[in-house]
């Protein structure tokens, strides 16, 4: 019997309604608060408008992490998103995934705080980044990597790249196995190489892979706080902070919990200018 | 335009032997048409030509050239998919022009030459359409001109009309032989399970069965001579009846004991059988050779019908002899038939086929 009775539906609509209702509560009391003046342990609750957003936009520290967002989503995503699909297509093509996506899955699989404190032992001035260099004679290339500002940002964009790899890998090779092998075939009989296949056929046949790959990478990347917690703390300077950062500072040390709420209401108008063109991509294609 | 040929030929899947030591030639210009049940190893066979499996063992030649080392994209051989394989990304006109590019041909003459092919398979207005908006008739012209326009040596077809439904594929197989055999005269290597695509297209059919070649010859051969059961079984419709027993001789004339019934076997046959009296024996009668009737008649066995299928221009029946088997016969339409009928039947003289039954090899 398939029909059910408004009861039965109740019953099981009732848990996703509550978690619905829930964060939407909750999003809007966030909202709420970044628009009053609790600024201490004690709550307060006064409107006052806009006026924690007007300071947040004359406060240079909010420019510098949002740039530094802005390049970590530009320099994370691409190579993340590319090398994914090109490794899958090595791990599909060569037939060794199972090796391969053990490889690429581990460090999806540890926690951002434990690879955090790895790569701050790898990259630290007697590290194994250093001490590799060193052994390969590249002495020059030798750095504090993430104590010197031109490079701290940039360290830490790789482990996050280091880290979601096999995530994109996972997704794109499940788009390369949803291409049909005659295709693949065909292009082959038709003399095309390896790497023109990949280009003229497998490229354009995974873009639903991007469309999943590219929004959720683009907002790990806008969401990220646990790596810089860990590793620099938004330093040397303001060179690794971000918006994720700021924001618990503001909130949890600093106690502004409205400046906080503030912050975290623009990271989270950011998210939904990532994620709405998707979902209207996607639901285009689902009515039609 | 080349021959090809396949020595030894094999393949396997882990244990499973899917080419099993097969030689075949395709001579220049002709219609191969490599026909067999599903998983008997012909598409198996068709992708060794193409490059997309590598032989185990053997030898395999396209003109003058071994190719067991050469990669499928420098074979100049053209294949067309059973799902088509356009690229769906791709508008008609660039699907055509795919292998010219990769070809580095001139912008041009691509041009040049995509139009002809298209002008020719009758396809011009749908240059600038996607696949997915073409039928599967115009999605099949669309292959055919993508595998036509780089001028192949070798054109391969892996059972390309069985996505169609039945009209068209009539139509198709009659354009489609008289495209590459006729207009384009292309070595032509066809994979198909259906026997009448086979019998209509080809110059030759290779039939095939559990990984091995069982007969190769031209279709009125596979069909008037079988080299064995299996193909005495597959070519023709409805199947050949077999009836089993043994060869037993009687006052210098032979019969097959079928249990309840011994079967006189005409004198024609008496040379050719005698060396196997006293040995089980295989006789196939094609169901368009047995004379059914509802009254004795000379020479004539009763049986009993268990079963009908009337086509409109004639009714397929199957009767029994004893009981068990169930054997096949052709009668005109309105004859008065029912289930359980008591009807005799006897067979054409002239249309008798003898196999040994330890190995399925024909004796006459």
């Amino acid at each position: 019997m398939i029909a059910s009775s408004l009861k039965e539906k109740l019953i099981f609509l009732t848990p996703i309604l509550l978690i619905t209702v829930i964060l939407y509560i909750m999003i809007a009391t966030s909202i709420y608060v970044s628009m009053s003046d609790w600024r201490s342990y004690k709550i307060s609750l006064n409107f006052i408008g806009l006026r924690n957003y007007i300071e947040l936009f004359s406060n240079p520290r909010f420019y510098a992490a949002l740039r530094n967002n802005i390049i970590w989503i530009a320099l994370f995503m691409v190579p993340t998103s590319f090398l994914g699909l090109v490794l899958a297509y090595i791990m599909v093509s060569t037939g060794k995934e199972l090796i391969f996506r053990t490889v690429f899955l581990l460090p999806t699989a540890i926690s951002m705080t434990v690879a955090g404190t790895l790569w701050v032992w790898m990259y630290a001035s007697e590290g194994a980044v250093n001490t590799l260099l060193k052994a390969f004679n590249l002495s020059f290339l030798t750095k504090p990597w993430i104590s010197d500002p031109s490079t701290a940002l940039y360290a830490l964009i790789f482990v996050t790249i280091w880290q979601y790899l096999g995530f994109a890998v996972i997704i794109f090779e499940a788009a390369i196995k949803g291409i049909d092998p005659s295709l693949i075939e065909a292009a082959q009989i038709d003399g095309a190489s390896s790497l023109r296949i990949f280009w003229d056929i497998v490229v354009p046949q995974v873009r639903h892979g991007f469309l999943v790959a590219v929004p959720l990478l683009a907002l790990s990347a806008l969401k990220i706080f646990d790596i810089v917690y860990v590793a620099t703390r938004g330093g040397p300077g303001l060179a690794t902070d971000v918006l994720g950062y700021f924001m618990w500072e503001t909130a949890f040390w600093s106690r502004f919990m409205a400046d906080g709420a503030a912050i975290a209401t623009i990271i989270f108008a950011i998210s939904l200018g990532i994620v709405i063109p998707y979902a209207l991509i996607a639901l285009r294609r689902w009515f039609r | 335009m080349a021959r090809v040929f396949l020595e030894n030929v094999v393949k396997k899947f882990g244990k499973v032997v899917a080419v099993n030591h097969v030689t075949l030639e395709v001579k220049d210009k002709e219609f191969m048409v490599l026909l067999g049940p599903s998983g008997c190893g012909k598409s198996t066979t068709l992708r060794l030509i193409a490059g997309l499996e590598t032989p185990d063992e053997g030898k395999i030649w396209i003109g003058d050239r071994l190719v067991n080392e050469i990669d499928p994209t420098k074979r100049n051989v053209a294949m067309v998919f059973q799902s088509y394989a356009l690229y769906p990304h791709m508008t008609v006109y660039r699907n055509i022009e795919f292998p010219l590019k990769m070809a580095r041909v001139p912008k041009e003459e691509r041009r040049r030459k995509v139009i002809e092919v298209a002008k020719f398979l009758g396809i011009e207005d749908l240059l600038n359409r996607y696949p997915k908006q073409l039928s599967g008739g115009q999605q099949q012209r669309v292959a055919l001109a993508r595998a036509i326009v780089r001028e192949p040596e070798v054109f391969l077809l892996d059972e390309p009309l069985s996505n169609l439904d039945a009209k068209l594929r009539v139509k198709m197989r009659f354009e489609l032989r008289r495209l590459l055999h006729d207009e384009l005269q292309i070595t032509t290597i066809y994979v198909t399970h259906d026997q009448v695509e086979a019998m209509t297209m080809a110059d030759k059919i290779a039939v095939m069965n559990a990984g091995k070649i069982m007969q190769v010859g031209s279709p009125i051969d596979v069909f008037e001579k079988p080299a064995n059961i299996f193909v005495a079984g597959f070519i023709g419709v409805p199947p050949m009846s077999f009836f089993e027993g043994t060869l037993i001789e009687k006052q210098k004339s032979l019969f097959l004991d079928l249990g309840s019934v011994l079967f006189r076997i005409p004198k024609t046959y008496y040379s050719a059988l005698h060396p196997h009296v006293g040995s089980e024996i295989v006789m196939g009668i094609r169901p368009q050779d047995i004379k059914v009737t509802l009254e004795p008649q000379e020479d004539s066995y009763e049986g009993k019908i268990v079963g009908y299928e009337p086509l409109g221009t004639e009714t397929y029946i199957h009767f029994t002899i004893n009981g068990t088997k169930e054997y096949i016969a052709v009668i005109p339409r309105g004859m008065r038939i029912s289930l359980k009928r008591k009807v005799y039947w006897k067979s054409n003289p002239q249309k008798l086929y003898f196999f040994r039954k330890s190995t399925g090899e024909a004796i006459y």
